[in-house]
């Protein structure tokens, strides 16, 4: 939990944690975020299923809980901060969180579009063949949360990023 | 068709495919699981297995699923697919069940180690029973509703694994029945007469009819109250935390890493049981050490003393003590700067948060009334709404003797009265 925390620091990816147990959006960030790295090449170890809002896992939101508890302190943000940790594709994560603003509330559901279509072409089972099937899926388990645009958008994006072909 | 008989169920009705499934040897591996790890030596009892709980699993999946047929949710069809589902959940396991598999967690860091990962690289492995599988549906659907990723069917998934889910209905029975710990009993009759699912918000998900409120505030409560007596009992804890420190050491040398457990063979992962792992900790316990002397201890049920306890619940902090201890780098070793205990004497624990539902949407509990769905936290009118803010953290710290246990504590006190002070 600790190498987490000191990732997030690192790469200034730290949702508004202060907000974690009473702002739905606040957790949805974190797991969006989260999922997003690790499929960018962070090894967190966590294993990702379908749910509600897309891609959750529930181990993370057991030590996203854990992390308000730790109440970190600035001193140990200092410390945390001073480890070395392997970050893989430095480029492609800035290219995918270049210009989000992790602390406000509309990024959550930018960032569940993107985890969404990346598991719906990569992990889910029916196979999806591709991207316009995804969008279908997406649409039909999620009608009328994002538009054509929003999706084209993200769909970009993860390619720009280098998590779809 | 075969009658297996179960002592918390009666008679469990298994058709001819199912039955191929559990005399297959990789199945018959579970009767070599204990179902609560270490508990049977608080709890003498508590020696039940995986493999009862993988047929009540089963028969538990059963009636949902008859209980979803009738509600026009599920076909028959799909019942079938569920069964195999709940028989298979747990194929995948650690020796010990959890404890080892938390012992992977903390020894492979950046890993997915999940038994449910393992029970799907079990699945292609193993002929016999994909074959049985493939007499009702496909092994990669099987696989995606253990990994959570069939995104057509959640339902399945939820079933499976959720805050109210079949393998929860009878393991907390079972566990309760087995140990002697009466708070895992529920009503499961009126419990799953009034599952169905949400169709107006969020179809596919599981909810409970608001005239099953009161079996489903009972089934939260036991679950709340089998962690604080059984689950996370202090001395089970500190056997538990005992083997947890021996098989991490032992992880890489005498027992498998995660790799080497990936390529098992079916033949090598039927032997991964919980006496295979018995022997190599009466191996260990023949040599010097730390490792070797908890191994010592371990067999002869000697347990790690108590030192000292702090839990304070988590919406409130009031002396920190957790806190400004999980800042340290080395817990064990700051401890022991202060008490001159040796480090390697001093084992912490931090339990898991203990609290009765998540705050999480995705691991809610649902009610139906007539026209709507509701989360049972915003009930105001139920128990659990009054109950549910009531979330407790709690950090053990245990060592081997009672002179150390002695200076622990004593710190510990010094320490809260300074910060009361």
């Amino acid at each position: 939990m600790k190498a987490l925390l000191t990732t997030l620091l690192m790469l200034n990816l730290l949702p508004n944690m202060k907000e974690f147990k009473e702002n739905f959006k606040v957790r949805k960030t974190f797991q969006k975020t989260i999922y997003l790295l690790q499929e960018l090449g962070i090894k967190f170890g966590y294993h990702f299923s379908w749910y509600l809002n897309g891609p959750y896992s529930s181990s993370l939101a057991d030590d996203g809980y854990e992390m308000v508890g730790l109440r970190i302190s600035e001193k140990s943000i200092g410390k945390f901060k001073s480890k070395t940790i392997d970050i893989p594709n430095e480029n492609n994560i800035n290219i995918l969180f270049n210009n989000i603003d992790l602390k406000s509330n509309e990024t959550s559901d930018y960032l569940e579009l993107l985890a969404s279509i990346h598991f719906l072409l990569t992990h889910a089972y029916p196979k999806i063949r591709n991207e316009n099937e995804a969008k279908q899926k997406l649409k039909q388990y999620k009608p009328d949360k994002f538009s054509d645009k929003e999706i084209e958008n993200a769909v970009n994006n993860l390619r720009a990023a280098g998590l779809i072909q | 068709m075969k009658l297996i008989y179960d002592n918390i169920h009666g008679y469990i009705r298994v058709d001819d495919h199912e039955q191929r499934i559990i005399d297959a040897p990789i199945f018959q591996r579970l009767r070599k699981i204990s179902n609560l790890g270490l508990a049977e030596y608080v709890y003498p009892g508590a020696t039940h297995t995986r493999f009862a709980h993988s047929l009540g699993t089963l028969y538990v999946m059963d009636r949902v699923a008859r209980q979803l047929i009738d509600e026009g949710v599920l076909k028959e069809s799909d019942k079938k697919i569920l069964r195999i589902v709940a028989l298979l959940h747990d194929i995948g396991h650690y020796p010990f069940s959890h404890v080892l598999q938390d012992t992977m967690k903390e020894k492979f860091r950046e890993e997915t180690v999940d038994h449910e990962l393992i029970a799907t690289i079990l699945i292609d492995k193993c002929d016999e029973i994909r074959k049985q599988i493939e007499c009702i549906t496909t092994a990669e659907e099987v696989k995606s509703i253990l990994q959570r990723t069939n995104v057509d069917k959640p339902l399945y998934s939820y079933l499976m694994s959720s805050s109210l889910d079949v393998d929860k209905i009878d393991y907390l029975q079972r566990d309760s029945i087995h140990s002697g710990a009466p708070y895992g009993r529920i009503d499961i009759d009126r419990l799953i007469s009034t599952i169905t699912v949400d169709n107006i918000d969020h179809p596919s998900y599981l909810v409970i009819r608001e005239k099953g409120k009161q079996a489903i505030e009972n089934f939260l409560i036991a679950r709340y109250h089998m962690f604080q007596t059984l689950y996370f009992h202090k001395t089970v804890a500190a056997f538990e935390l005992m083997l947890n420190k021996i098989c991490f050491e032992l992880i890489g040398t005498t027992l498998p890493t995660w790799n080497e457990i990936k390529k098992m063979s079916i033949e090598d992962f039927r032997d991964y049981d919980d006496h295979s792992v018995w022997q190599q900790i009466k191996q260990s316990s023949k040599g010097k050490g730390i490792t070797s002397e908890l191994s010592r201890m371990l067999i002869n049920r000697t347990p790690l003393k108590l030192a000292h306890e702090i839990t304070q619940l988590s919406e409130h902090a009031p002396n920190g003590i957790i806190d400004s201890l999980m800042e340290e780098e080395d817990i064990a070793q700051h401890i022991s700067n202060k008490t001159d205990v040796p480090s390697d004497s001093i084992f912490y624990l931090k339990m898991p948060e203990i609290s009765f539902i998540s705050d999480d949407l995705e691991q809610t509990v649902w009610l139906k009334s007539d026209d709507n769905c509701y989360e049972i936290v915003k009930d105001k009118n139920s128990i659990i709404y009054h109950l549910w803010a009531s979330k407790y953290r709690t950090i053990r710290i245990y060592t081997t003797n009672n002179n150390y246990k002695e200076k622990i504590n004593h710190h510990f006190a010094k320490t809260l009265k300074s910060k009361l002070v």
